[in-house]
């Protein structure tokens, strides 16, 4: 074991996807000297662009950019460092009778598209909107908490409990009354609450289940739909954004910001395991044999994979070990990219408004539409008729594809990560083609258009990013396992049983997508610990 | 005419419950109830000849202190503990666990060791998380938000509760109480037919499936209310219950009304000032309706009486009866392939697995009826001789799911379900002289249970603690002062008499015991 | 895109300026001249059109049309027969205004709603166990407004109602150019004035109609600038600008009462339950936080200010819709919401909304003003509303 200097630093961060790189980023800032170590060739994670099939960038996983904390772009200032976001304007729910929904940047032109379906819904809308505002930016104030342990009495974790309470007394007796409901049912009773409108219902539950197995009807899936609403706050403009370069530019601005704050990133580094000495991390092994030390060790891998797979369990309690092993983690999400020799045709696209093609293409056309997905898949196989959320980037940045061609991506629900039988190359190739089929009975040049076609299934983003059973929230968002329960109760705080060792990825806090929040949390309790 | 002080409408075991203890207080009570039997949907009647069955809920348990404070079993009520549950498994087998957990430990051995070992761990938590609900129930929700005085006072004695469990245990209680059963049968047991038959007890009476979320809660308040694994029923038929509460009520001075005719409650001015029965007024001054939210809005009190807010919330409530009911008068006791005459007396259960029940509600969520559904099955003349002619017997069926909104045709629900249960007992249908079959239809249109929900109103978590029956409304009183709601509906909701205890207590009741 | 109007057609013909505005997401006019000016003289001193269609209409019919109306607004509907209308807000149980607008009792149990906002299902959640049925004809009805003291001769050369018998809040049904019309002594401007519903498939023959026999009456098109000014003058509140309906608001404190926004007289308690009166008469009893009040602005101090600095002195005659606070010794006591120079009175109006202890005529607070690029308080006297109200707004000439 050669213990040179070159070999240790202060922090080891075993991963390098978004929230490892801010966590890194932060705590360089902060002075100290650390390394990033990451399995792939790129940094990123889930939040990559990748050039699949020549002259055309692929967003293999995430897409959309919609919860990054602005903390972590004021802080690391990531537009000097290139992030560039640009608004997702308008969305577009083609329907099976000719018909679509279309929800424009406009508030008066959608609230005209949704007369066109209902007159209530029209009113109801917008106070719905407003709404759901006002329980995100009540509970905003929770995404940058360090979670507080309700058992316990210390005066750090009572004085983070009188905040929480105050976060909840601040809110007026009935939109407490209201959150305490939506958090506790299901996406599909709470749209049934406010509208009428088959088609409106069907885009919007599918805010309730990205992500999850669980089907709109499913309670829970209401917190699922708060979750995502977060987002619609802080945008400058509206709810989703796209990333110049696509969301693996975002991960770039980030490493960049890291490097300059004298962060070490080493790519193509897998971390074999942790090394633990008397109940401390002290460093890490690669699977190439390599050792590096470091005072501290912070994890962005998911819980189960940190934890069952670069650990060995002597060095956990047991009921920590039990608790990573029943965190849920079934997946049921898909990624799918198209290269294009033009743009796909709507059937039910209205003439003169092309331009909702530049923005975000649901296949969502009513509630049991989902929930027939979900139903498909949920005993281990996949849905016949998927969910779909499209995009086509190449419209929004032309630098996507080459000239005059497209790429469009596809993010497709639901396929089981437990697949009956087990995922292979032949199923991967059947289930990309019911996504085809099922996008060309709304576009029919489809197939005409097409040059490459790129599936990620659950089985491809646990092979090739790391995520366990491919979760893309690193575990279901499910009541159990959230805030103070997230991803174990009495360490949610970021801190593991393992001294010296940390958490940041996905799996802790808020949670998951694109948020920078879990890795910028997990650096502030590190600084609490070693200021 | 004498005039009342206090006039229920409706006469459900919550109902007499109140009656009972706010003669007690010294009111002068009038119970009003329109059918001929007491009870609505927890009652006992002859469906053949000489043939009695339980017409809604088949088991169910009043709360051991009220029977203490009201002395029902000087009353009349013997109460009849089913101590067994058998599980039938495809191929017509079966095991039976019994209520005794050294006993029950044994039993699963013999087919997982894995799950024997955690058997009696699990029951503790349940017992934990139960207990917590129990005090939960026994106390009027929270009032304001944010909290005032009397509403910490509650939260502070349920929390110190939780706290005096043990750190770890207290977020295991929390954690269950959001959890699907599915997810938490998974983290205990590996063997689907102990998921099924445990897990059973969270589906059980509601819409929703073993995969979704919150239904731990739904079997923990069945736990907490006396009525989660192991059944019980009263002599007589769960009916038996309300044969004590009424006999204990008329002791007190309540008056009991059956038979009254229609009723509707009189509002002036915002205000609740009696009750109209058939053609009579009858003035009161506090007017308490057994009824759910939803039929005392619309049907006993006008909607245009009541905020359109507040109409809105009581529209919103999940109703969602999914539950038939079927009363079989058999020529003599079947015999199930496997299963002892001894567990017969027990509860029989076809719930094999946590994925056969979510299939059976894959059907239900579209509307549609099970064909394999959920079935729970009792023999109770099996322990009381007295509900049919000598020889013969009884078989009470609990079936799920057949929801409020599809199209259930009576007669082929019965031969649907005498078709699962011959797999296990090949003769049932040459058995059977008589067929009762109630579906929420019924339910609503005989007892004026909206969509057919024994409960009044789903249990669930959405709709619980201070969410029930209608948030902002938890505390027994209406929009309309001087109407009050004391059944199933509110808070905690189901049979035990908690409900209606509570209701008095918020009447004015302070000594539940007398003197 | 933005939808046009049944009269868009007429509106954009006439169009100099290109200034179109936004309605309710409607593309209406601005100002059909480079300035409202003439537009606004217009309403004051001969008649003008205006193209009003985007309010939202409602048919209400049944056998408890009114029993659901009276317990959805706070006036009495009661009070108003076959061909009477009457003004009135409506509010949630708590009491906040949702949104204000117009009755018409069309026929035994008929009437028509306007409003600024959709209602549809507020309407809907309001007629919970009443026979009555609901329908949105916003689309099927065209609006114009007549308005200003010539607009009654104009109407009385084109159809042959006994217009001159008309009061102010009634109604009559009648033809113009062959096509029917219900003509109501309504508006929006505080003065004598006319709106006129027509079927929008028809609406573009109406308007034609006007203004070609409106030639001899100096009639103007206007647009939104112009009737902004008038009805700042006539004392109009406005939905969004001075109050944010109570569906909207993100905060308690966004919402307002009618009795704070000096609607008391709308509000009618004998008439049994209606929505928010529990809560409005708590209000009353207990008196309210807040009071919306009529201000004119000390416009003599503005002037000698800039003449002082050898500025000339500016009339805001484009009304402004800000939130602007308004103080007394240094506090704030309340928020102005909007505010116009009145070219008939030649004074400085404000609405606001001040303690209640502040808001008698008479008494004095300050708003911040602009000069020469600083702000500086000047004055501003509560006054009683409707600033301008002439005689010719309600007087009639003889019968029906
Ligand atoms: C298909 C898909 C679509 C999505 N769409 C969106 C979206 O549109 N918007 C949104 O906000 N979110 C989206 N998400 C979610 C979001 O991308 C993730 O939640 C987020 O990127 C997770 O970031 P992370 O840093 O916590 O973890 P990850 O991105 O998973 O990073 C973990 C990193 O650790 C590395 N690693 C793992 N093990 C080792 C090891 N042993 N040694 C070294 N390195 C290791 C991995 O290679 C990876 O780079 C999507 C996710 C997926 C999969």
């Amino acid at each position: 074991m050669s213990k040179t200097s070159n070999n240790h630093y202060d922090v080891i961060v075993i991963g390098g996807g978004h929230n490892g790189l801010v966590n890194a980023a932060y705590l360089g800032k902060a002075g100290k000297k650390v390394l990033v170590l990451e399995q792939r060739h790129t940094v990123g994670g889930a939040t990559v662009t990748e050039e699949v099939y020549p002259g055309f960038k692929f967003l293999i996983a995430s897409y959309l950019i919609s919860l990054l904390r602005p903390e972590v772009i004021q802080e690391l200032e990531l537009a000097r460092h290139g992030l560039e976001i640009m608004p997702l304007e308008s969305t577009f729910v083609p329907l099976a009778n000719g018909n679509y929904l279309a929800d424009w940047p406009d508030h008066e032109a959608t609230r005209h598209e949704i007369e066109r379906h209902s007159k209530r819904d029209a009113e109801a809308y917008d106070e719905y909107a407003r709404v759901m505002k006002r329980l995100a930016i009540a509970l905003r104030p929770l995404l940058d908490m360090i979670p507080p342990d309700p058992t316990s009495v210390t005066a750090k974790d009572l004085e983070t409990m009188a905040r929480v309470r105050g976060v909840l007394n601040n809110m007026t007796r009935d939109d407490f009354h209201l959150l305490s409901r939506l958090m506790t049912m299901s996406a599909a009773d709470f749209l049934d609450e406010w509208f009428e409108g088959t088609a409106l219902k069907g885009t919007k539950c599918t805010s309730g289940i990205i992500g999850t197995f669980m089907g709109p009807r499913s309670p829970g899936t209401g917190y699922v739909l708060l979750h995502h609403y977060i987002g619609e706050l802080d945008g400058t403009f509206r709810a989703w954004g796209f990333a110049r370069g696509g969301t693996g530019a975002l991960s770039q601005a980030i490493a960049s910001a890291a490097r300059e704050a004298g962060v070490e990133i080493k790519t193509n580094s897998p971390v074999a395991h942790v090394n633990v000495k008397n109940g401390e991390a002290t460093g890490v092994t690669l699977e190439n044999g390599d050792e590096y030390t470091a005072g501290i060790v912070v994890s962005n891998a998911d819980a189960k994979r940190t934890f069952l797979k670069l650990i060995e369990p002597k060095h956990l309690p047991d009921d920590f070990v039990s608790d990573v092993n029943r965190f849920r983690i079934a997946s049921p999400a898909c990624k799918v990219n198209l290269a294009l020799d033009g743009l796909p045709e709507f059937t039910s696209m209205p003439k003169g408004k092309e331009a909702l093609l530049r923005g975000s293409i649901e296949i969502a056309p009513s509630i049991d539409y989902v929930e027939q997905a979900y139903d498909d898949a949920k005993y281990g196989g996949w849905s016949r008729k998927p969910f779909m959320d499209a995009l086509i980037p190449s419209l929004l940045d032309p630098g996507m594809a080459p000239p005059g061609k497209h790429v469009m991506s596809l993010f497709v629900q639901y396929a089981s990560s437990d697949l009956e039988g087990g995922w292979n190359e032949e199923k991967k190739a059947q289930f990309l083609d019911i996504v085809i089929d099922t996008l060309a009975e709304h576009a029919p040049n489809l197939k005409k258009i097409l040059i490459h076609k790129h599936i990620m299934t659950p089985w491809d983003l646990e092979r090739m990013i790391g995520l366990t059973s491919g979760h893309i929230f690193h575990g279901e968002l499910a009541l159990q396992q959230l805030f103070f329960l997230r991803p174990s109760p009495q360490w949610s705080n970021y801190r593991t049983p393992i001294k010296n060792m940390y958490m940041c990825g996905s799996s802790t806090h808020p949670g998951g997508c694109i948020t920078g929040a879990p890795g910028r949390n997990a650096a502030l309790a590190i600084l609490e610990d070693r200021p | 005419m004498s005039t009342y002080n206090t006039i229920i409408l409706g006469s459900s075991p919550n109902a007499l419950t109140a009656a009972c203890y706010l003669a007690r207080g010294g009111k002068k009570v009038l119970v009003l109830e329109p059918s001929e039997h007491i009870g609505g949907a927890v009652a006992t009647a002859q469906f053949a000849d000489g043939f009695k069955g339980d017409i809604g809920l088949m088991s169910g348990r009043l709360e051991t202190e009220i029977v203490k404070e009201l002395k029902l079993a000087d009353h009349g009520l013997e109460v009849i503990e089913r101590k067994t549950m058998t599980s039938l498994l495809p191929g017509a087998k079966s095991f039976t666990l019994p209520a005794d957990r050294d006993a029950a430990e044994k039993v699963i051995a013999g087919f997982s060791s894995a799950d024997a070992k955690k058997y009696k761990p699990f029951m503790q938590l349940v017992d934990l998380a139960s207990d917590f609900l129990r005090s939960a129930y026994d106390v009027t929700p929270p009032r304001h938000h944010p909290p005032q005085k009397d509403d910490v006072d509650t939260l502070s004695k349920l929390t110190s509760q939780l706290k005096g469990y043990g750190r770890r245990e207290m977020t295991e209680v929390m954690r269950l109480l959001v959890m699907s059963i599915r997810d938490l049968m998974d983290e205990w047991f590996v063997s689907p037919e102990l998921k099924g038959l445990i897990g059973s007890a969270a589906i059980r009476g509601i819409n929703q499936g073993s995969f979704a979320g919150n239904t731990t809660y739904t079997l923990l308040h069945h736990v907490a209310q006396g009525d989660g694994f192991f059944r019980s029923t009263a002599k007589g038929g769960i009916g038996g219950l309300c044969q004590a509460l009424a006999a204990a009520a008329k002791a007190s001075g309540v008056e009991i009304r059956t038979k009254c005719g229609a009723m509707s409650v009189n509002v002036a001015d915002g205000v609740a000032t009696g009750v109209t029965v058939g053609s009579d007024t009858i003035d009161a001054s506090i007017v308490i309706s057994d009824y759910d939210a939803r039929y005392t809005f619309t049907h006993l009190v006008p909607p245009p009486e009541l905020e359109p807010e507040f109409n809105r919330a009581v529209k919103n409530i999940r109703y969602n009866g999914a539950v038939a009911r079927l009363n079989l008068a058999l020529k003599e006791l079947p015999k199930f392939a496997g299963v002892s005459d001894d567990a017969l007396s027990g509860t029989l259960v076809l719930a094999p697995s946590i994925t056969y029940l979510e299939k059976a509600y894959d059907g239900g969520k579209r509307g549609d009826i099970s064909n394999q559904p959920y079935l729970e099955v009792t023999i109770p003349t099996v322990g009381d001789a007295s509900l049919a002619p000598k020889g013969k017997h009884v078989m009470s069926v609990w079936m799920q799911y057949a929801p409020y909104h599809s199209a259930v045709k009576p007669d082929h629900l019965r031969d649907l379900v005498i078709q699962q249960l011959s797999e296990f007992c090949p003769n049932l249908k040459s058995l059977v002289e008589h067929a009762e079959v109630l579906t929420p239809r019924e339910f609503e249109s005989q007892f004026h249970l909206t969509e057919g929900s024994l409960y009044g109103g789903e249990i669930n978590l959405t709709q619980a603690f201070y969410l029930r029956p209608i948030p902002g409304f938890a505390q027994y009183g209406t929009p309309i002062s001087q109407l009050y709601l004391c059944g199933s509906a509110t808070h905690p909701g189901g049979i035990t008499g908690l409900s209606g205890r509570n209701v008095a207590r918020e009447l004015g009741v302070r000594d539940m015991v007398p003197a | 895109m933005l939808k046009t109007t049944p009269l868009h057609s007429r509106t954009s013909a006439l169009m100099q300026a290109n200034q179109w505005r936004r309605w309710a997401g409607y593309c209406v006019a601005s100002s059909y001249e480079m300035t409202h000016d003439r537009e606004y003289y217009a309403i004051r001193n001969a008649c003008v059109l205006l193209d009003v269609s985007p309010l939202c209409k409602y048919s209400i019919k049944g056998a408890d049309a009114l029993k659901f109306l009276n317990r959805l607004v706070t006036r009495d509907v009661s009070k108003i027969s076959v061909g009477g209308m009457l003004y009135t807000p409506w509010c949630d149980s708590r009491g906040k205004i949702l949104d204000d607008g117009t009755i018409a009792q069309l026929g035994e149990n008929e009437y028509r709603l306007t409003s600024a906002e959709p209602n549809m299902r507020w309407l809907q959640d309001n007629a919970v166990g009443m026979q009555v049925e609901i329908f949105d004809v916003s689309d099927k009805i065209a609006s114009m407004s007549l308005q200003g003291p010539r607009s009654r001769e104009l109407l009385m050369t084109l159809c042959n109602a006994p217009l001159g018998g008309v009061k102010y809040y009634e109604f009559v049904n009648t033809k113009i150019a062959g096509v029917d019309v219900m003509i109501s002594r309504t508006g929006y401007t505080g003065d004598l004035g006319f709106e006129l519903w027509v079927d929008a498939a028809k609406a573009e023959k109406v308007w034609d109609a006007v203004v070609e026999a409106g030639k001899a009456f100096a009639l103007q098109p206007a647009g939104i600038w112009a009737l902004d000014v008038a009805r700042i003058e006539a004392g109009l509140i406005m939905l969004d600008i001075d109050y944010t309906p109570a569906n909207k608001a993100m905060t308690d404190g966004q919402t307002s009462t009618p009795i704070e926004l000096g609607l008391n007289w709308a509000i009618s308690w004998k008439k049994g339950n209606f929505v928010g009166r529990k809560a409005l008469l708590a209000e009353k009893e207990n008196g309210s936080t807040i009071q919306f009040v009529g201000l004119e602005i000390d416009h003599k101090e503005f002037e000698r200010q800039h003449h002082e600095l050898g500025l000339t002195v500016p009339y805001p005659f484009m009304a402004w819709r800000a939130v602007i606070p308004l103080y007394v010794d240094g506090s704030q006591v309340g928020y102005a919401t909007s505010g116009v120079w009145s070219p008939t009175l030649k004074k400085y109006l404000a609405f606001g909304h001040v303690q209640p202890k502040y808001a008698q005529p008479g008494s004095v607070v300050t708003i911040d003003l602009t000069v020469d690029r600083y702000r500086r308080p000047f004055n501003a006297k509560v006054t009683k509303l409707p600033f301008f109200n002439p005689p010719r707004k309600k007087d009639i000439l003889g019968e029906k």
